[in-house]
């Protein structure tokens, strides 16, 4: 072969590739030739393992993209390609435009899936190594910070859940409610010396609160239980009884389930928490409260108040 | 979170400081006489400029200061120091009190020229003059008793405190810091003196109708805050109605264990309560309220002391609480009401400015009597020797009387100190022979001085300051950006 000869050969192809190339980029399809070379290169690797079927249509594939650019160019990279060119071209119909169009659709999604592959590739082999991003962290959900009630809150709560009783003391023959003689201490603002209740949930607080629940408990307990001795009152104290229809001499082991319920019922009227039916780490909370109270003090009832003022001086009472 | 987390970095800090102070207290003890003589010869070649200005005081140098607390203080002051905040509730006016003018040379004649106006002759039934102590003090015609104590006694006058409301200058004085428009800024003092002393008190921070803040200082040193002695007494008694011990048990231990489930783990507000809920089992279970209850047969004598009527809510009965409270082992820091009805706008000044401050000097009077007379556990020194009192309130009136008869509100105030660690029969800083401003004073000698640059104007957080140096507070920790008055201390 004579070098001038040789020089078409070499030129044809030069002219060749640079119109893939630019029908390439007027279809927005530009592929990084070295990423491309190296994917082929990879590809050929792995061809080695692969059967002559798969290879011969991926061979197809990538000349019917190059048979779209070069209708009119002969085509002299390879044998086989050009073969499998003319078959292309020999296949595709003049007539048939709505079948080519179908199929260039086609081949473009094909090419653009290919071409994000390659970017990404590319991007890798420009980096020079793969970066693992780290997992975000999983963000706990942020609560409201607990506040707790004022006092007027926390005497409607009381009086809410124990059937209108209040935390009193009887003076001069008339109960008076000790949050309001005690609001000063309490931190009730007086609007001339002081402008905003204190919240914080001191030990002044707890103290008073704890003193307000087992008094509140216990004249619960005591009208639930004239209403059970002289029912011929007609006073029905089941909605805001402690232990609602059940015996109060009851203990767990003889109806667990009622019991149970009653506890759950408990939790939601104080705590407005609604308990799922059967077990749960909070029901069963509950319950050792009201079992272990009565069995050290041999009675029921003990469970119930111990039940009562367990649930009034938990946080989940007197916050929100 | 991000502020909690530096709290306690704060808090941490300010516990391996105090570990950090009793150990180099310790060390200085030991070398007493070496101090002793390297400050004598720190006399002669100006110690303080050669060894330089602590950092902290910017008052003293550091021998000179170690060498002084050899001579003044034989126990450890950091450790072993109470204290009593003594409220004079309505803004006081020092006229009649701390801060008086000879009516003989501020007369109504002069008026225009000084703008001070004593009035002491519209005053009821009391010898209209001032009275000198033996030590030289000058006090107005309604300081009662106190004048017994003026050898222990210091004032601290010409203090501005850069505010004409009630609620601003009780918070400024009693954290130290200017209030956001009302709202305090930081902690009380109390609140930062139990923090760093009382954590072995049942109760360390005590309050009887005095405000307290804590913002920065852990939950123990928040005060407990009762309006009046009965409250008090209510508080200190076991929970009532009283439980079968078991079930009472129970009802703890179920408490306890729900606060140890993540969700309270995660609520600083949860951990505070149940913080809180121990301290009222603690408190309670302490018995206190009977050493409170001064209807009993043995408080007789205290209730002669005082001159108690009865025992119902009284200054009197509140004076003695405090003192009670400290001496008992049951609170590190006491503030209390010892005076109200101060603010006295109209021709009730004449009839109750001066007869309701002088009931609380004579309160307080007592309560030094008091302290004086009790030794502390079996030292030989009396608790007076270990109790600071600052009588405090949160501004003056004006040197002139207004149109009704009445003094406004005045910014220039004064206080007291006395007790534990005070040097007494002083008065510190001065206010203007016109028109009672404040002006600056010299923080090392103690003495007011005509040049601005001189000195420095008294400031609250002056005070505290000094009483945060004195138990080794850190001004890096307490940021009050101010330096303790010397010659206080």
């Amino acid at each position: 072969m004579s070098l001038r000869k040789i020089y078409c050969v070499h030129l044809s192809t030069t002219l060749f590739l640079a119109l893939v190339l630019a029908l390439s980029a007027c279809t927005g399809q530009i592929q990084d030739p070295e990423a491309e070379s190296n994917s082929q290169s990879e590809q050929n690797s792995q061809q080695s393992t692969e059967t002559s079927e798969s290879s011969e249509t991926t061979e197809t594939t990538e000349v019917t993209e190059v048979s779209e650019t070069t209708e009119t160019t002969e085509t002299t990279e390879t044998t086989e390609t050009t073969e499998t060119t003319e078959n292309t071209e020999m296949a595709r119909p003049d007539d048939s435009n709505e079948e080519i169009e179908q199929t260039e659709s086609n081949e473009i999604e094909e090419t653009e899936t290919n071409l994000d592959q390659l970017e990404r590739e590319s991007f890798d082999d420009e980096e020079g190594e793969v970066v693992q991003l780290f997992e975000p962290e999983a963000v706990p959900v942020l609560e409201r910070p607990r506040r707790r009630m004022n006092l007027d809150q926390l005497d409607q709560a009381i009086k809410q859940v124990s059937g209108g009783l209040m935390w009193s003391e009887r003076r001069n023959n008339n109960d008076v409610n000790l949050f309001e003689s005690l609001a000063s201490t309490l931190g009730k603002p007086d609007f001339i010396q002081q402008t905003n209740e204190d919240l914080t949930p001191s030990s002044l607080f707890t103290k008073f609160l704890d003193d307000a629940a087992r008094q509140v408990c216990g004249k619960r307990i005591d009208l639930d239980l004239e209403a059970l001795a002289n029912p011929q009152n007609g006073i029905d104290s089941a909605e805001s009884s402690l232990w609602g229809a059940l015996n109060p001499e009851e203990s767990y082991q003889g109806n667990s389930e009622l019991i149970n319920q009653q506890i759950r019922a408990l939790v939601l009227r104080f705590h407005s928490h609604a308990l799922p039916v059967g077990e749960s780490p909070r029901l069963a909370y509950w319950r050792w409260l009201f079992e272990t109270a009565s069995l050290v003090d041999h009675n029921p009832i003990s469970g119930w108040r111990a039940l009562c003022i367990g649930l009034i001086t938990h946080p989940d009472f007197y916050s929100y | 979170m991000r502020l909690k987390k530096q709290n306690q970095q704060l808090v941490h800090a300010q516990q391996e400081h105090s570990k950090i102070t009793n150990r180099k207290q310790k060390h200085s003890l030991s070398r007493r006489s070496l101090f002793k003589g390297l400050a004598a010869a720190g006399g002669v070649i100006g110690a303080e400029g050669l060894f330089g200005v602590s950092g902290l005081s910017g008052e003293w140098g550091s021998f000179t200061k170690l060498a002084m607390a050899q001579e003044s203080n034989v126990f450890d002051a950091t450790r072993e120091r109470y204290y009593i905040f003594c409220y004079f509730s309505g803004g006081w006016d020092i006229l009649v009190g701390l801060d008086p003018r000879d009516p003989g040379v501020f007369s109504d004649e002069r008026l225009r020229s000084t703008l001070i106006q004593p009035g002491y002759d519209r005053l009821d039934g009391v010898d209209r003059n001032v009275i000198y102590t033996p030590n030289g003090m000058m006090f107005g015609p309604h300081i009662g008793e106190l004048t017994r104590h003026s050898e222990r006694l210091a004032v601290v006058r010409g203090m501005s405190m850069e505010t004409l409301t009630h609620q601003a200058g009780r918070r400024r004085f009693l954290t130290g810091r200017p209030p956001s428009g009302l709202q305090a800024r930081g902690s009380s003092g109390t609140s930062w003196l139990s923090a760093h002393l009382g954590r072995e008190e049942p109760i360390p921070n005590l309050s009887l109708r005095v405000e307290s803040f804590n913002v920065d200082q852990p939950s123990y040193a928040s005060a407990l805050r009762v309006s009046n002695t009965s409250d008090l007494l209510r508080t200190l008694s076991p929970a009532d109605p009283v439980l079968p011990p078991m079930v009472a048990r129970q009802i703890s231990a179920s408490l306890s264990d729900s606060s140890t489930c993540t969700n309270a783990q995660r609520s600083a507000f949860w951990r505070n309560a149940e913080e809180a809920r121990l301290k009222a089992q603690e408190m309670t279970a302490g018995g206190f309220a009977d050493r409170f209850n001064f209807s009993r047969p043995e408080f007789a004598e205290l209730r002669s002391l005082y001159g108690m009527n009865n025992t119902n809510d009284s200054v009197e009965v509140r004076g003695a609480l405090a003192v009670q409270a400290i001496c008992s082992g049951m609170s590190r820091c006491v503030s209390v009401e010892v005076a109200g009805g101060l603010d006295t706008h109209f021709d009730n000044w004449e009839s109750d400015q001066g007869r309701n401050q002088e009931r609380g000097f004579n309160v307080v009077a007592r309560m030094v009597d008091d302290l004086a007379a009790r030794e502390y556990k079996g030292t030989g020194r009396s608790w007076l020797d270990h109790t600071t009192i600052v009588g405090f309130s949160e501004f003056s009136r004006t040197p002139l009387l207004n149109a009704n008869g009445g003094r406004d509100h005045a910014l220039t105030n004064a206080c007291f100190l006395l007790g534990g660690g005070i040097r007494g029969g002083q008065s510190i800083g001065a206010s203007s022979d016109v028109g009672m401003q404040p002006t600056a004073c010299d923080l090392r000698s103690g003495r007011s001085v005509a040049n601005p640059n001189a000195g420095e104007v008294i400031l609250p957080e002056h005070v505290l300051q000094t009483l945060f140096h004195e138990v080794g507070i850190p001004e890096e920790i307490a940021d009050l950006r101010v330096s303790p008055i010397s010659a206080l201390i």
